[in-house]
């Protein structure tokens, strides 16, 4: 019954589509985003999730994609997706323990769909659209400084610790987070630092730690953040 | 005296059925927040261990984990490991547990490092 609502929404939106295709590019978004993306992410309010509830999600939230992603970056990487994420969306879900210590299992990653490119642009219209916690990102601003490598690895890695769950390098760093060094490239500015400041305010049982870092400690990380960002072929 | 005996072996199986609920929450915390360091057993060698500069700690190692008490596990995990001069790379969960989930994260730390001791001892 639902599929069947699906496709006379689809076939409603296609008939409105001959006559103004910019406005309903994000409609035909949202059906795709139902038919191909809404059995794993989630997109409605997290804010009373339980943890038992966040531990069974099959990847990430995109209750505030909008506000997240670098729309261009979005567009391609549905074209083309590469995992993100070492360890999977829950990295426990695919661990196996082994004598040299517990490990992933690549075997259980799965792989993300792929869509057209025409369907990567609409399904990115809607995605754009969806940005609760704004006022969040209206406290940062984020200029890009210099800032010397040996120095911003230690701290990225020693003093802050980022590194023990997040890669700065491929290979190079936890597999429980997200990679790293693709973040400028994936992320808005804002977003990174908002979430570095207030992880628990975006995602409440995030598995990220509030590390309580002052404006410079942030823009500092920040900075690392752009220095290590692999540049688009 | 029966009905004594009675009560005595309700409160006790009322208790341990509170504290197997209690465990099983801390258990959960364990799973999403310390496993990737401290491993799925919790021996130390989680998925990020292998590029960490300081190894996450034992939680399995009765020896030493019985040398810490409850306080200082609930202040490592609710303030970090600088807290308890141990090392930063275990982080600050105050943002992410309330005191009364570490209370029972604490509590399912002890189940994987000293439950066997405290048999022991009190066989």
């Amino acid at each position: 019954m639902k599929i069947n609502t699906l496709y006379l929404k689809a076939i409603l939106i296609l008939m409105l589509f001959q006559f103004n295709p910019s406005v309903n590019a994000k409609e035909l978004g949202e059906v795709l985003y139902e038919e191909n993306c809404a059995g794993c992410h989630s997109i409605s309010d997290n804010s009373s999730i339980t943890l038992s509830q966040r531990l069974k999600e099959k990847a990430p939230t995109l209750f505030y994609a909008g506000n997240k992603f670098n729309p261009a970056w979005l567009e391609n990487w549905l074209v083309e997706p590469k995992r993100i994420r070492p360890g999977g969306h829950f990295f426990l879900d695919n661990v196996i323990v082994t004598e040299e210590g517990d490990a992933i299992d690549e075997s259980k990653l799965m792989d993300h769909i792929l869509v057209s490119d025409v369907q990567a642009k609409q399904i990115t219209e809607f995605l754009m659209a969806q940005t609760p916690k704004s006022d969040l990102i209206a406290l940062e601003k984020v200029t890009f400084g210099k800032t010397n490598r040996t120095l911003g690895e230690k701290n990225f890695h020693k003093f802050k610790g980022c590194g023990s769950c997040h890669q700065s390098e491929d290979g190079y760093g936890g597999v429980s987070g997200p990679e790293l060094y693709t973040s400028i490239q994936r992320l808005q500015p804002a977003f990174i630092s908002s979430y570095i400041r207030y992880p628990e305010k975006w995602d409440p049982k995030t598995l990220m730690p509030n590390r309580h870092l002052n404006e410079n400690a942030i823009e500092k990380l920040l900075n690392y953040l752009n220095l290590i960002a692999e540049q688009p072929e | 005296m029966r009905i004594l005996h009675c009560i005595l072996l309700f409160l006790c199986l009322f208790l341990s059925g509170q504290l197997a609920a209690e465990s099983k929450i801390g258990q959960e915390l364990y799973q999403a927040y310390c496993t990737q360091c401290h491993g799925k057993e919790g021996d130390g060698w989680g998925v990020n261990a292998a590029t960490m500069d300081v190894l996450p700690k034992d939680h399995t190692d009765t020896k030493e984990m019985i040398s810490r008490t409850d306080e200082d596990i609930f202040i490592a995990i609710k303030k970090g490991g600088k807290a308890v001069s141990k090392s930063n790379l275990m982080p600050n969960w105050d943002a992410n547990m309330t005191d009364e989930e570490i209370d029972e994260l604490v509590v399912f730390v002890r189940t994987l490092c000293c439950q066997k001791e405290e048999i022991s001892n009190e066989n």
